[in-house]
């Protein structure tokens, strides 16, 4: 499997939430990288474990949450970028 | 409390505790708390506005919820109770066609919304036939005189909606009598009192979050959701909000581990530490024990269709785990009755695996209109009547121990606690793909949490635009991680297309 970019993670992220972001107005490519899921209410606390799950799985990866502090675990950029990290061939 | 044996419906037993301990905590949930005065004052506005809005008693006596998980919904889940309905929960991070489906084939009138969600309610209600009430609560509503009805045993509690074998999710009503059994049941084992405090770690949609919200409100205990984030510092979420019970599947209690959350004597006021939903294994059980010294750490096993839990295993840190290295599932609770049979439904020996079939109050009729599958999987008992077949394989242990959970008949897996019929996936698949399809659960993690791949025979297909199309019919959790094109589907040893021919495939990849 290739390994992602930011940008699709990213995509991959919103897709499944454009609904809810268009009721708050915006569409995916509006969303700034500080836009926190959480805080904005698109996922709640379990739903935090979902997305990491799914990246997880999507990706073949693992979550170092060590390397991630848990403000930035849901932070649409960081998370997004974080998994690209994660992804690279090392 | 309630003695056993006496019925009292889910509402009285709500209205004891109000009674009882009118200013202590009910629920909380982002940053707000209601008392048992306060949610009972908004519970009863509800309640009449329904009664209002739908008055009559024909019909089926269901009113949905949409909201997330906030007092708005607790307070709509115990006003619609008040009103004498069950409550069909629907779940705004669902797409719009599964939620739709859920509220068309329930028959709802009404929906009750939170203010956040009322235009993805309108969006939801705009397309059916016959479009039901939306209703926004108003908040306290001023104390006055409501005549409710009272929830006759027969009456439906709630109504839930699990995958389905058939490509479509199953309809399970759970009635007043089954709940109420369950909560017998409970009391009898956990002793709860209004200073406790349960954790709430379940979307409506789930029946173990009936556990949560049922179990404390009979008993005057609160009800904490953790805030935003909350969950990502677990000892700070059971520590600030002096969580006592905790219930979660024990998915959720890997992740805290895997954030650090699961140190030896981390969460000193714990007393009771309860998992359902899916395996648990003695490894974890083992760190969750080191970590909460002072709490019981018990496995509880049962599916919506037995009403939230039927067996408990009561864990000792450090002994013998059973088959798979897993925690046993236990015995019977309550009135429940359990029995280890056959494919002719013959009680196996000792020592001997077999399915596990359930009888006793807390089983439910049957499947929502749907008589064939009603038919596939409840059947009648002698000495046990009506009963429930599982799909649960199960060892029946040599001198009575506790029973142990093996694994499925069928094809049905678990993701974080949520039932999935490989089937219903690869309906979808198939639809969306209009190609054939097989989908496995496989962990595609070293952590090893199972997650769907599907492979899917069609050389040219979007995969992009398939995955798409399947998350706007499919809750999250049953998106494959995984679409894998292929020329041909794969073929077993007996040139039969299956999904152990795929699991051959991904385990030699490995």
């Amino acid at each position: 499997m290739k390994p992602p970019t930011a940008n699709a993670v990213r995509d991959l992220i919103l897709e499944r939430m454009d609904e809810q972001l268009a009721a708050r107005g915006l569409t995916p490519s509006d969303v700034p990288p500080t836009f926190d899921l959480l805080l904005e209410g698109l996922i709640d606390s379990i739903g935090v474990v979902e997305i990491i799950l799914m990246l997880e799985q999507r990706f073949a990866i693992e979550f170092d949450f060590d390397e991630l502090p848990a403000d930035d675990l849901t932070k649409i950029g960081p998370l997004a970028a974080y998994v690209e990290r994660k992804s690279a061939p090392s | 409390m309630t003695a056993p044996g006496r019925y009292a419906p889910l509402s009285l037993r709500f209205l004891r505790s109000a009674l009882a301990f009118p200013e202590r905590p009910a629920v909380e949930a982002a940053g707000v708390t209601l008392t048992y005065n306060e949610l009972h004052r908004r519970a009863l506005g509800i309640a009449r506005l329904l009664l209002e809005r739908d008055p009559g008693s024909g019909g089926p006596q269901l009113s949905a919820v949409f909201a997330s998980r906030s007092v708005e919904a607790f307070a709509a889940v115990l006003g619609i109770l008040l009103r004498g309905h069950g409550y069909v929960p629907l779940n705004p991070r669902f797409p719009v066609l599964r939620n739709r489906d859920m509220l068309q084939r329930a028959g709802c009138r009404v929906v009750v919304v939170d203010p956040q969600h009322l235009d993805a309610a309108r969006e939801l209600a705009a397309e059916l036939p016959e479009p039901p009430v939306l209703l926004v609560p108003p908040g306290e509503e001023p104390d006055e005189e409501v005549a409710l009805p009272v929830g006759a045993p027969e009456t439906p509690a709630y109504l839930l909606f699990t995958s389905g074998s058939t490509g479509r999710p199953k309809g399970v009503l759970v009635r007043q009598a089954n709940v109420v059994a369950f909560l017998d049941a409970v009391s009898a084992r956990y002793d709860l009192n209004e200073t406790d405090r349960l954790s709430q770690l379940f979307d409506l949609t789930f029946d173990l979050s009936a556990f949560d919200m049922f179990a404390a409100w009979q008993n005057g205990a609160c009800v904490c959701c953790p805030e935003a984030g909350q969950l990502l510092r677990p000892s700070e979420f059971i520590r600030e909000s002096g969580v006592t019970v905790w219930f979660s599947v024990p998915s959720t209690a890997m992740f805290l581990e895997r954030l650090g959350g699961l140190k030896p004597g981390m969460f000193p006021a714990l007393r009771l530490s309860l998992f359902c939903g899916e395996a648990l294994t003695a490894e974890l059980a083992n760190g969750w024990a080191a970590a909460a010294p002072n709490s019981v750490v018990e496995n509880l096993y049962g599916p919506t269709e037995a009403t939230i839990a039927c067996t408990a295993h009561r864990w000792q840190s450090g002994s013998e785990p059973g088959a798979n290295g897993f925690v046993p599932i236990g015995e019977a609770i309550g009135a429940t009755r359990t029995r280890v049979v056959d494919e002719e439904l013959r009680e196996v020996g000792e020592g001997e695996a077999g399915q596990l079939l359930l009888g006793g109050p807390q089983v439910v009729e049957g499947y929502w209109d749907d008589a064939a599958a009603t038919a596939r999987s409840f059947v009648t008992m002698p000495g046990d009547g009506h009963s429930y077949l599982t799909g649960d394989r199960v060892l029946r242990p040599l001198g009575g121990g506790p029973l142990e959970y093996l694994g499925r008949i069928d094809s049905q897996i678990k993701i974080l606690g949520h039932r999935v019929e490989l089937e219903e996936v690869e309906a979808a698949l198939q639809e969306e793909a209009r190609a054939e399809a097989i989908a496995v659960g496989w962990p595609l993690t070293p952590s090893g949490a199972a997650g769907i791949v599907a492979f899917i025979a069609s050389p040219s297909l979007d995969t992009v635009q398939l995955r798409r199309a399947l998350s706007e019919r499919l809750p999250e959790y049953m998106v494959p991680r995984e679409l894998r094109v292929v020329e041909e589907l794969p073929l077993n040893a007996n040139g039969k297309r299956d999904r152990q021919a795929v699991l051959s495939i991904l385990e030699a990849e490995r």
